[in-house]
C-alpha cells in the first residue's frame, strides 16, 4: 500500500470512529466555525462601520480571510493531529508508533481524525465563496489553479511549521503552548492586509514567521493590487511554492529530532 | 454571610494554594502573554490603520480608543473566569468526591482558588504593563474620581464574571463535559465585553443585545470610567447595573448549585 493510500484508509476510519460519537462530532464542528467567525464578526463589525482598511474593501478583506481560511481548515482536515506528538512523547505512549509498520510521522498524524477542522474548512468555504460574490476577481483557468495551489501551499506551510515545533518535543517535552501561539499569530495576522504593519513588522511577518505567504501575498496577485506591495510581486506569484519549501524543511528537522526520542518511565 | 466569615481562615488556605500550583505551569502562562500582547499590538495595528485620514471618529479619539483596547484585553485575560474548567475538570474527574467531604461550601472553595489564582498570575501583569505600554499605549486614568469608579468597577466586573464562569462549570454536573461551552462562552464574552470594539462603534441592533448581556460588565463599563466617558451620576449607574448583574447572577448561582448537588454522579467512585 502506498503512503497515500494508507493515510486515506486511517484517516476515513478514523471518521468513522469519530462519527459514532454524533452529539460530540456536531458539537466539534460547530465550535471550529464560532471560532472562525468570531474574528470575522470583529472585522464586520468594523468594516460595516468604517467601510474601508488601509484601502481594502469589507468584500476584499473578506476574500482574504477567506482564502486563509481554506489553507487553515485543509492544514487542520490533513495535519490536524501533530500538536499530539508532545503528549504522546510525554505520556509514554509514543513507543507504540514505533513499533507498527506504519511510517511514524504519517501515524501521529491519522492517530485520531480532526473533526473540529471540518468546521474550520467549512466556514473558509462559505466566506470565500460569499466574499468573491463582493470582489471582480476574474476566474480564467490559470488564477483557479493558482487559488488552489495557494491554499495547499499554506496548509503545508502551516503544517511544516507545526511539525518543526512538535519535533522538539524529543528534547524539550512541553512544546503545545509555542504550537498554540504560532497558531494564534497565524489566526491573527493572517486576516489583514499585511500593508498595514510597518516595514520592520511586515518584514517579519514576510520573512521571519512567514504568515504573508498564506493568503496576503497571493491575495494580493488574484484581485490586482500587487502594486501595493513592499516586496518584488515575483515572490507573491511564488508564495504558493513557500509552503513546499517549509513543509521540505520540516520533514528534515523530524528527521533529524527523532533519534533523540527518549521513552518515558521505561 | 456569618457562616462565610466564620469559614474565611478555611478559605484562605484554599486561596493560598492556587498561586504555587499557577507557577508550575509558568511556561505555557508566559506564552499566553505572549499572545495575549501580540492581540494587543494587533488591534493597535488595525485601528490605527482604520483610523488613518478619519475625521469622523472625534468622539472617540485614537490615543483614547488605544488606551481603551489596551486596559480591556488586559483585563479580559486577567479575570477570564478558569473556574469554569476548573469546576467541570473536578466533576469529570471524580474529584468532586473530597471537596464535597470539606468543611466548606464547594462553590465557596472553588472561588476561593479562583481568588488564589489570580493573585498568581498578578506578578506577571507587573511584568505584562510595561510590555503593554510598548505594543500599545497606556495613560493614567481621565481624574482621580474616574480612577477611583474604575477600581469599584473592576472588583464588580471580577464578581460577576466569577459567577458566571461558575454557572458554566455547574452545566458539567448535568453533561460531564463543557469543553465546547466554554470555547464558546471565551469568544462571546471577548465581543460582547467589547474587548475588540468598544460597544459605542457596535451597529444599532447588536448594540441593543450586547447592553442586555452580563459581559459588558467585563471590559467596556470599567474601561469606559477609567477614561471618564461614563462620568457623575452615569457613573453610579454603571456600577448600578454591574451591581444588579453581581446579585442577579449571584441568586441563579445558588440556586442551580442547589439542584446540581442532587446530580452528582462520580465516576469511577
Amino acid at each position: 500500500m502506498t503512503t497515500l493510500g494508507l493515510y486515506i484508509a486511517l484517516m476515513s476510519a478514523g471518521l468513522k470512529g469519530e462519527l459514532q460519537y454524533r452529539l460530540n462530532f456536531v458539537i466539534w464542528v460547530a465550535m471550529g466555525v464560532i471560532y472562525q467567525l468570531t474574528g470575522f464578526v470583529f472585522i464586520w463589525v468594523l468594516l460595516s462601520r468604517f467601510q474601508e482598511l488601509a484601502g481594502w474593501s469589507l468584500g476584499e478583506v473578506a476574500f482574504l480571510y477567506g482564502l486563509r481560511l481554506l489553507g487553515h481548515g485543509l492544514q487542520l482536515l490533513g495535519f490536524g493531529y501533530i500538536h499530539m506528538l508532545e503528549i504522546y512523547v510525554r505520556e509514554g505512549l509514543f513507543d507504540r508508533f514505533l513499533v507498527r509498520p506504519v511510517p511514524v510521522l504519517l501515524h501521529i498524524i491519522v492517530s485520531r481524525f480532526p473533526v473540529g477542522a471540518i468546521g474550520d474548512f467549512g466556514s473558509g468555504l462559505v466566506l470565500f465563496l460569499v466574499a468573491n460574490s463582493l470582489v471582480a476577481v476574474d476566474w480564467s483557468p490559470p488564477a483557479l489553479a493558482f487559488a488552489s495551489l495557494t491554499v495547499i501551499g499554506a496548509a503545508l506551510l502551516e503544517a511544516g511549521l507545526k511539525l518543526m515545533v512538535a519535533s522538539l518535543s524529543f528534547r524539550f517535552l512541553s512544546t503545545r503552548s509555542i504550537v498554540f501561539v504560532v497558531d494564534d499569530v497565524f489566526n491573527n495576522f493572517g486576516n489583514y492586509p499585511l500593508k498595514i504593519f510597518g516595514g520592520v513588522a511586515q518584514f517579519v511577518l514576510t520573512f521571519g514567521i512567514p504568515v504573508a505567504f498564506i493568503a496576503y501575498l497571493p491575495a494580493t496577485v488574484l484581485l490586482g493590487r500587487t502594486s501595493e506591495l513592499a516586496v518584488s510581486p515575483v515572490l507573491a506569484y511564488l508564495a504558493p511554492l513557500a509552503g513546499a519549501m517549509v513543509f521540505g524543511l520540516a520533514l528534515l528537522v523530524w528527521r533529524h529530532e527523532l533519534p533523540s526520542y527518549q521513552s518515558a518511565g521505561h | 454571610m456569618s457562616a462565610v466569615i466564620a469559614a474565611l481562615p478555611v478559605y484562605l488556605r484554599l486561596a493560598a494554594m492556587v498561586p504555587k500550583t499557577v507557577l508550575t505551569y509558568r511556561f505555557n502562562l508566559v506564552m499566553s502573554l505572549v499572545s495575549l500582547l501580540l492581540q494587543i499590538y494587533l488591534l493597535r495595528v488595525v485601528w490605527s490603520a482604520i483610523y488613518a485620514n478619519r475625521t469622523d471618529v472625534g468622539a472617540f479619539p485614537l490615543e483614547q480608543l488605544v488606551t481603551y483596547l489596551t486596559i480591556a484585553n488586559l483585563q479580559i485575560w486577567v479575570i477570564n473566569p478558569q473556574l469554569a474548567w476548573d469546576v467541570s475538570q473536578r466533576v469529570r474527574e471524580g474529584q468532586i468526591a473530597v471537596d464535597l467531604a470539606r468543611p466548606v461550601p464547594f462553590p465557596g472553595q472553588m472561588i476561593a482558588q479562583h481568588v488564589g489564582g489570580t493573585i498568581g498570575v498578578l506578578p506577571l501583569v507587573a511584568i505584562a504593563l510595561p510590555a503593554a505600554f510598548i505594543a500599545g499605549s497606556l495613560r493614567p486614568p481621565a481624574s482621580v474620581e474616574s480612577g477611583v469608579f474604575y477600581l469599584a468597577s473592576v472588583v464588580l466586573a471580577y464578581g460577576v464574571m466569577a459567577l458566571m464562569g461558575l454557572l458554566l462549570g455547574f452545566v458539567a454536573f448535568w453533561t460531564l463535559e463543557t469543553t465546547g461551552m466554554v470555547a464558546i462562552f471565551r469568544f462571546a464574552n471577548l465581543f460582547f465585553a467589547g474587548g475588540l470594539v468598544p460597544l459605542a462603534f457596535f451597529p444599532a441592533p447588536l448594540r441593543t443585545v450586547a447592553e442586555a448581556l452580563p459581559f459588558q460588565t467585563q471590559a467596556f463599563i470599567p474601561v469606559s470610567l477609567y477614561l471618564g466617558r461614563i462620568q457623575g451620576t452615569d457613573a453610579f449607574r454603571a456600577l448600578g447595573l454591574q451591581l444588579l448583574w453581581l446579585v442577579l447572577l449571584g441568586a441563579v448561582a445558588a440556586a442551580v448549585w442547589r439542584r446540581a448537588v442532587t446530580k452528582i454522579v462520580v465516576q469511577g467512585g
